[in-house]
């Protein structure tokens, strides 16, 4: 069928938010499984706070995107560290420069915006979830106290010159066990990573106040509209691209 | 705007653009993308009488051309919906058709009812096939599908039946609907699928079993529609059902649809509804056809040829 029509071209407004971008990669850099991937968008989303992560998807890639975390960037330039796992994540991670990709966002609650504002937060991360701590460390080093961020491969700190990483690998432990040790009374904690690392940290800090694990959940929206993010909360279904991806610990049912 | 208007169940639409019910939830994040008054209506998430948090994560899986969910009805309920939600969508300037769905013909009816009474609602959509929720699905046979129907046309609003297409006879499950009293079809739901997870031998859903949407149901969904329309010449159509692009809209309308369904489009590219609209405006004038209306269900009568012969 030879259908051709101009593309409708739509006003700059608030709408805008929701419009796929042209962008491009500029530079991967892979190590250990991880790679950082930074891209350059045409026309430029509105700035990413941390904890809020844009969608992605690939020419000829899955018709669902994929919700990935903003490691850092201003709207124009991104960068993400993301796991080369998966069909979309393997392409976008082992990409060569000029690869064109479609981005729209940013959404999902800023950290800032949900965390309580009376205290610091000790950081847990864990692989690709220490990308918006390292996020959230670099703009709101005022909300940090802290920061315990873990990955298997000690070759992943390459990726990340001056962010300070235990590695399993290298007998370091895990972040979570490290966090536990260290974790004083009147620090609060902000714990993104794997699930393995959010259940090692659930039992030791239920009842505690001021805890918030964010929370991974393939998505298809991200604008809160098609409830396919949804998880089961302690009270009702909790929409993560919405109300997220960083939860208070007792909003949460675990296991999740 | 003329040349998209068409009258159908006794609304006048806009255009024939319809969000689908689901994938949009019940449009007030869209509304933000752009002018709801441009579209032909919003059809709601599916209501129920008792608010459902419907399905364990994971609800998504990725299928070739298309995707899975098994959601399974999330919403607040009747009571909520009509509270909160609905007066919200009056300010949003386009038609508001409300799905229901429900556990039995009797609730299905009750709710019909209660809907039938509240303002501000032009069409009612009865879901009678959603893959993702226990019990039977209606649709998937003639003799439920005319009771419940039957159970839900005792008030004022014009009725869809929402279809599937996997129902062995959707010719006749439809003639059922019709002789229950609904006023035209959707057609149709997603189509039962299911995906693996290779890694762990175990189903990707807690429920197994998801709905297929997205490109890879259209060529279904226009077979469906086809069949409906030769069997049935004017009854009105929404066709739904991997609606993309301007080409698809247009070959769900020539297959017979008079208002095509966009949701899983909608849902991964929340522009597209407005960009579908504007694309076919465009091209009718392209192809210099005065009315979208005439289009529909060409494919029965001699295609665009005949079109433009008359």
């Amino acid at each position: 069928m030879n259908v051709r029509a101009e593309r409708h071209e739509a006003a700059p407004t608030a709408g805008s938010l929701f419009l796929w971008r042209q962008a491009r990669v500029i530079r991967v850099e892979g190590a250990g499984g991880y790679a950082v991937v930074e891209i350059a968008v045409a026309s430029p989303l509105s700035p990413p706070e941390p904890g809020q992560f844009v969608m992605v998807r690939l020419p000829g890639g899955p018709v669902l995107p994929r919700p990935i975390s903003v490691l850092s960037g201003d709207g124009a330039m991104l960068s993400f560290l993301i796991k080369i796992d998966g069909e979309v994540r393997r392409r976008l991670g082992t990409a060569r420069a000029g690869q064109p990709l479609e981005v729209r966002g940013p959404y999902g609650r800023s950290y800032a915006s949900v965390l309580a504002p009376d205290r610091r937060y000790f950081l847990v991360g864990g692989g690709s979830g220490i990308a918006p701590l390292c996020f959230l460390q670099q703009r709101r080093p005022d909300l940090v106290s802290h920061a315990v961020l873990g990955v298997r491969n000690g070759a992943v700190r390459a990726l990340l010159p001056g962010v300070q990483l235990i590695a399993e690998d290298e007998r370091d432990g895990t972040a979570s066990a490290r966090a536990l040790r260290f974790l004083a009374e009147e620090e609060g904690v902000l714990a993104c990573g794997p699930k393995g690392m959010l259940d090692a940290l659930v039992h030791p800090l239920r009842g505690r106040a001021g805890v918030y694990f964010v929370i991974e959940e393939r998505m298809a929206c991200g604008i809160g509209a098609c409830q396919g993010c949804s998880v089961l909360g302690a009270a009702g279904a909790l929409c993560v691209c919405r109300d997220g991806p960083a939860f208070p610990l007792e909003e949460l049912a675990w296991p999740a | 705007m003329a040349r998209l208007e068409l009258g159908r169940l006794g609304v006048a639409f806009a255009g024939p653009v319809v969000l689908a019910s689901g994938p949009v939830g019940f449009g007030l994040e869209l509304a933000s993308v752009g002018d709801m008054g441009r579209l032909g209506a919003l059809t709601t998430k599916t209501i129920t009488r008792l608010p459902r948090a419907g399905n364990p994560a994971p609800r998504l899986a990725d299928a070739p051309a298309g995707t899975l969910n098994s959601v399974g009805l999330t919403n607040p309920g009747l009571e909520a919906f009509r509270e909160r939600i609905l007066p919200k969508l009056q300010d949003l300037g386009t038609r508001i058709i409300v799905s229901f769905a429900a556990a039995d013909e009797e609730e299905a009816g009750w709710i019909a009812q209660e809907l039938g009474r509240t303002e501000g609602i032009d069409a009612l959509e009865l879901n009678l096939s959603c893959p993702n929720v226990e019990g039977t699905r209606p649709a998937l046979e003639a003799g439920m599908t005319f009771r419940w129907v039957r159970a839900c046309t005792d008030q004022t609003l014009p009725l869809l039946a929402k279809l599937s297409p996997d129902s062995q006879d959707i010719v006749g499950v439809a003639e059922a609907a019709l002789r229950g009293g609904a006023a035209g079809l959707t057609v149709g739901n997603t189509i039962q699928g299911t995906r693996i997870d290779w890694n762990t031998g175990l189903p990707v859903f807690a429920r197994v079993f998801g709905g297929l949407s997205g490109p890879a149901l259209l060529p279904v969904a226009l077979a469906k529609v086809f069949a409906l329309r030769a069997a049935l010449p004017g009854v009105p159509i929404v066709g739904t059902g991997g609606v993309t692009s301007l080409g698809a809209m247009l070959e769900m309308a020539m297959a017979g649809a008079d208002l095509v369904g966009v949701g899983t489009g909608a849902m991964v590219d929340p522009d597209l509804p407005w960009r579908l609209t504007a694309e076919l405006e465009t091209w009718l004038v392209g192809r210099e056809i005065a009315r979208y209306e005439t289009i529909i269900s060409c494919a029965h009568r001699g295609g665009l040829a005949v079109v433009h012969g008359t």
